[in-house]
């Protein structure tokens, strides 16, 4: 399906690479290092420079912390989306949040996507979205509370309940206005999860895009690489990347990450291996 | 008068290996531009004349040549008669037919060439390269196929069968000499007498 973000349409078989920026003090990977609105200015600068298709600016770290309320998260991502905006006209700006006024006023700044990370515990984020002509990605907590940790959740089916919340969420968006070629479907790996659950999805990812609905996928450094791997927050690289080359081959479109050069490295690789892109220059034994 | 033309039997011309990025947009350009010439001019169907595959590449299940696959490609519906070898000698049916020749020179001209460097190979394409330009084609007549297959150029038969075979009325109008790859290529047009 072709997508159309902000001023941008990408075609059938583009892959998008969507870089986290935190405007957060305490985020597990980054731990605060782009906390300074011009540090996280710089960050974006570098990641659209490295080829990032889209900026995901968030201003509340997912995991239980520090109560963030929706002043303070307006105060930490609003007036910076205004900045990214008039810096990079073109980049595609998404904004992490669940709260439908913060999307109100990102989406005000120039905000094109809202990533609803909490799977529409907000129901007035639709309204929001399609009101600004802003794309959402509708992602799958199995109805969790935003900012808590999983904790004994059961699942008949994981991938049933991603592909029936998820669709269910992106048809509802659709109904209240979002235009469909904005809207994109995310599993949502770890969230409401274990180990176990994001493994299924990723081995059965094939399952999601199958509904036609464009896939994001958000794997980078996360808790089921570390534990499936038993590393540690900064040595996930390369399960990342394994991960990602998975998803990337059942026809995952965009993928939210922290380390956009080997993202984008690997997933252009799966692409020429699965037949849907060319090598970019191709000599040898041709001579 | 009829019209030929000689372009390198080069895979990486065929759009099957097309990348990102085109990495011999001046090559691709000369043979374009030979092509049309061709085409444009013909009284009809062109010939294209070229090796046919190697017996190693008969041996795996390919039936044309990359030579073959790109006359099509570069002539499409213009194509007529492919002529692809072995040929082994002057081929007189060519004559009075407008058409285009698939050759190139040595692949061993570097020690990054395909076929690593052979010394030889600088002076027997210069010869060759002479000869085609000149449009005195009779120099090609007793050209050394033997030594072309040391210096794997694989279009050396396909030259000594064309120069029997078709005299140019002057000097070739050459669109492109070069060697990207270690290997030889020429891009060149000429008319033919009657």
């Amino acid at each position: 399906m072709t997508l159309r973000l902000g001023r941008r349409t990408f075609a059938d078989s583009a892959t998008l690479v969507m870089a986290i920026v935190n405007r957060t003090p305490d985020s597990f990977y980054d731990r605060g290092a782009t906390w300074a609105e011009d540090r996280a200015l710089d960050r974006v600068a570098q990641v659209v420079e490295e080829g990032a298709d889209i900026v995901d600016i968030g201003g509340v770290k997912a995991a239980p912390g520090d109560v963030v309320d929706d002043v303070e998260e307006q105060r930490r991502v609003v007036g910076f989306v205004g900045r990214v905006r008039a810096a990079h006209p073109d980049v595609v700006i998404s904004v992490d949040t669940w709260r439908a006024s913060v999307g109100h006023a990102a989406c005000a700044e120039g905000a094109d996507l809202l990533n609803d990370a909490w799977g529409g515990h907000d129901p007035g984020l639709v309204d929001v979205a399609a009101d600004h002509g802003a794309g959402l990605v509708c992602t799958h907590t199995g109805g969790v509370t935003p900012r808590t940790r999983p904790h004994r959740i059961e699942y008949a089916d994981v991938v049933a309940s991603a592909i029936a919340d998820t669709t269910a969420y992106a048809e509802r968006a659709v109904r209240a206005g979002v235009d469909p070629a904005g809207v994109l479907i995310d599993p949502a790996h770890d969230f409401g999860k274990t180990t176990a659950h994001s493994l299924e999805l990723t081995r059965r990812l094939g399952e999601l895009t199958a509904t036609g609905w464009p896939v994001l996928v958000s794997l980078s450094n996360k808790d089921f690489v570390g534990e499936t791997l038993a590393l540690p927050v900064g040595e996930r690289l390369a399960g990342t990347l394994a991960a990602t080359a998975v998803c990337a081959l059942a026809g995952a479109r965009v993928f939210r990450v922290h380390e956009v050069v080997p993202t984008r490295q690997v997933v252009d690789m799966v692409a020429s291996i699965a037949g849907r892109r060319p090598p970019a220059r191709a000599v040898r034994g041709l001579a | 008068m009829t019209r030929v033309a000689v372009v390198p039997a080069a895979p990486v011309l065929l759009a099957r290996h097309a990348g990102l990025v085109d990495p011999v947009p001046e090559l691709r350009a000369a043979c374009a531009a030979a092509v049309d010439w061709v085409v444009v001019g013909a009284r009809g169907p062109v010939t294209a004349l070229c090796a046919g595959p190697s017996p190693a590449d008969r041996a795996r299940g390919v039936v044309t040549s990359h030579g073959g696959q790109l006359a099509a490609e570069l002539l499409g519906e213009a194509l007529g008669e492919l002529v692809a070898g072995p040929v082994t000698g002057p081929v007189a049916s060519l004559a009075g037919r407008d058409l285009l020749v698939l050759a190139d020179g040595s692949a061993r001209r570097g020690e990054k060439a395909p076929g690593h460097l052979d010394p030889r190979a600088t002076a027997y394409d210069d010869e060759v390269g002479a000869a085609l330009a000149s449009g005195d084609l009779s120099r090609l007549r007793d050209l050394d196929v033997a030594l072309g297959e040391e210096l794997w150029a694989e279009g050396a038969p396909v030259l000594r069968a064309l120069a029997g075979a078709v005299e140019p009325s002057g000097a070739s109008e050459v669109l492109f000499s070069g060697d990207p790859f270690g290997v030889q290529y020429w891009v060149l047009t000429w008319t033919a007498g009657s």
